[in-house]
């Protein structure tokens, strides 16, 4: 499949604005940088999405179907792929995604209160929702590895150590 | 040093000796301290030479499994002609497991030498470091250290001078638990779904890319460059009386303490010093109900297991659970041990492949009936179809994810069934 029917095809699958290419200038560049890490074209997979992220927020139907292009793979292929990996976004998301740790040790010290705090003040009310700002989408994600720290969150890619919920009103100031 | 906490006497600080200390983070920082005179002698050594001292010195992978390192290396072939990979897994996922983190935030040219010197031994002339996504600061540091290295000719074509080329590339993951286990990685890295791969082929025959690969943890290749500069018998030294496990390891704990943190020490070291002492013990007017030794993966121990194990692989198999990864999960008598168990098969269930039916169905399935307990809506036999579903997920499957399910759970009943009891009573719900 060539490149403009796949996105073309993605785009009015998904009823989205007509797909502006991500890998030109600067992000070609980038893409092109990691051709010789690997042995394989496939092999520069995840690390092209991660650039079509950074650029665009988040991997559209479309886009899939353009990083399948450049790496010579299906657009299925790449959705497989895509949907296996949970910080990849398959949809629009609000302009600071909060990523909140619940799992057990981070639960034990009061995650629970940390995440009721978070989605009370950034206004989103529940679990996924965009709060109606556009701000802010908050979501629970297992561990993130930061346990003596609890509760870590993630703020786009800010890694914020030992939230309580005094703190949330303060954190969230910032990123108004 | 300790990190965040002060360091404790009774602590032995080699791996964390520069936590804190942002001015070992820098490739000249790291020369003053001593850094990369292990990677020039391991240049100036055979492959094999390396292997043995690495073998001599009891060093065990520190991600887990606690195999044999010198051993490990000593199965990639030789002579073969194919190009050889390391692979570094910087995936730290295990809940309760924080270590690599903190490595890789003070001491990145710790790790990066330790790959160099395993590339060297290995015959791999590339080597991935895979870091999980949400490491972003990790990420970044360990970035700006590789670019470091090669500007000062640690990396490169010919590895200070040696005629050795080493590359190393940093690996960003996107969000699996799995692919810290380590087919998975390099499927991963292959540009794949992280599903774990049928062994055999071992890595060391077919890895990633199908080429042969070794794969170590991040705190195992940390360890490496003291190791050849101090000698195998140093390190082997370093420890309490078991042989069979040698030298310090970093114990994060976490949970129900006053001081939570990654604590150094030397293997053996007794669990009631690491939990009351180093990490503080309980808070006022609580005492210890369980902990969970090896990352959430390993069996629960009582407060009587744990307040007589001793730190080490051996040492903790006698109590009746696992070092694994020496994650500490510390729970004290305000712990509800049936939701703490309900949320950990929660993590499985979320973080499953699907690839295996025991697995996809039976965290799956374990999470409900666990869920149905807590709600006061058990079954009288809920507890045996827990023990009958754990059983399935146990040594049947491709990778251990369904087994590491298995064990909080079958262990949580086993030995803290009262208070499963209520719950099935209704003399309690979870609110």
């Amino acid at each position: 499949m060539s490149a403009p029917r796949g996105a073309a095809a993605a785009a009015q699958h998904g009823h989205e604005a007509p797909h502006e290419p991500v890998f030109t200038g600067a992000a070609r560049d980038r893409l092109e940088a990691l051709f010789p890490r690997f042995p394989t074209r496939q092999g520069c997979l995840l690390p092209a999405l991660w650039i079509v992220q950074e650029e665009r927020g988040w991997i559209s139907p479309a886009a899939m179907a353009e990083v399948a292009e450049v790496l010579g793979l299906t657009p299925a292929y790449v959705r497989g792929v895509v949907t296996f990996y949970t910080m990849y976004h398959t949809h629009p998301v609000g302009r600071h995604f909060i990523q909140v740790c619940t799992t057990s040790p981070c639960h034990l010290c009061g995650s629970d209160e940390v995440l009721a705090a978070l989605l009370r003040e950034t206004g989103c009310g529940e679990l996924g929702a965009t709060s109606a700002d556009g701000l802010f989408t908050v979501i629970e994600v297992e561990c993130l590895g930061a346990c003596g720290f609890a509760t870590p969150i993630m703020i786009g890619d800010d890694f914020i150590e030992s939230v309580v919920p005094d703190k949330v009103p303060g954190i969230l100031a910032g990123y108004r | 040093m300790g990190f965040p906490h002060p360091s404790h006497p009774k602590e032995t600080v080699v791996l964390s000796k520069y936590f804190g200390d942002a001015g070992a983070r820098s490739f000249a920082g790291w020369v003053e301290r001593g850094g990369y005179a292990g990677l020039k002698k391991a240049l100036g050594m055979t492959p094999d030479a390396i292997i043995e001292e690495l073998k001599a010195s009891g060093l065990r992978g520190r991600g887990g499994a606690g195999f044999p390192t010198g051993l490990k290396w000593s199965f990639m072939p030789k002579g073969d002609g194919k190009p050889h990979y390391l692979c570094c897994n910087a995936d730290e996922s295990e809940p309760g497991t924080f270590k690599d983190r903190e490595i890789m935030r003070w001491t990145p040219h710790a790790l990066i030498e330790g790959c160099a010197v395993a590339c060297h031994a290995i015959g791999a002339e590339t080597c991935y470091i895979y870091i999980r996504g949400e490491f972003t600061e990790p990420l970044a540091i360990m970035e700006a250290a590789v670019a470091e290295a090669y500007a000062n000719d640690a990396l490169g074509a010919s590895a200070f001078g040696s005629g050795k080329r080493i590359d190393m590339f940093i690996f960003r993951g996107a969000g699996a638990y799995i692919c810290g286990e380590e087919t998975a990685l390099m499927n991963s890295i292959e540009g794949k779904r992280g599903n774990p791969r049928i062994k055999p082929p071992f890595p060391a025959a077919a890895g990633v890319f199908g080429m042969p690969t070794t794969i170590n943890n991040v705190e195992t290749l940390a360890a490496v460059p003291e190791i050849l500069n101090r000698g195998a018998a140093w390190y082997k030294a370093l420890c309490l009386g078991n042989p069979k496990s040698t030298g310090t390891k970093l114990f994060s704990v976490c949970g129900h303490v006053m001081r939570p943190g990654n604590y150094e020490i030397t293997m053996g070291f007794p669990m009631k010093d690491l939990i009351y002492d180093l990490a503080g013990g309980m808070r006022p007017g609580r005492t210890l109900k369980a902990v969970i030794p090896g990352g959430s993966s390993v069996p629960l121990m009582n407060r009587e297991e744990a307040e007589s194990a001793l730190c080490d692989y051996e040492g903790i198999v006698e109590k009746g659970s696992m070092l694994g990864s020496a994650g500490f999960i510390v729970m004290d008598d305000s712990a509800d041990i049936v939701y703490e168990v309900y949320r950990l098969a929660k993590f499985y269930a979320h973080e499953s492949c699907a690839q295996c039916t025991q697995c996809r169905e039976g965290t799956a399935w374990t999470t409900k009936i666990l869920e149905r307990i807590l709600k006061g809506e058990g079954k009288p036999d809920d507890l045996d179809l827990l023990v009958e579903l754990s059983d399935q997920m146990t040594g049947k499957t491709i990778c251990v994810l369904s087994d590491s399910c298995a064990a909080p759970i079958v262990s949580g009943i086993r030995k803290f069934r009262s208070e499963f009891d209520a719950y099935l009573e209704k003399a309690k719900v979870h609110v």
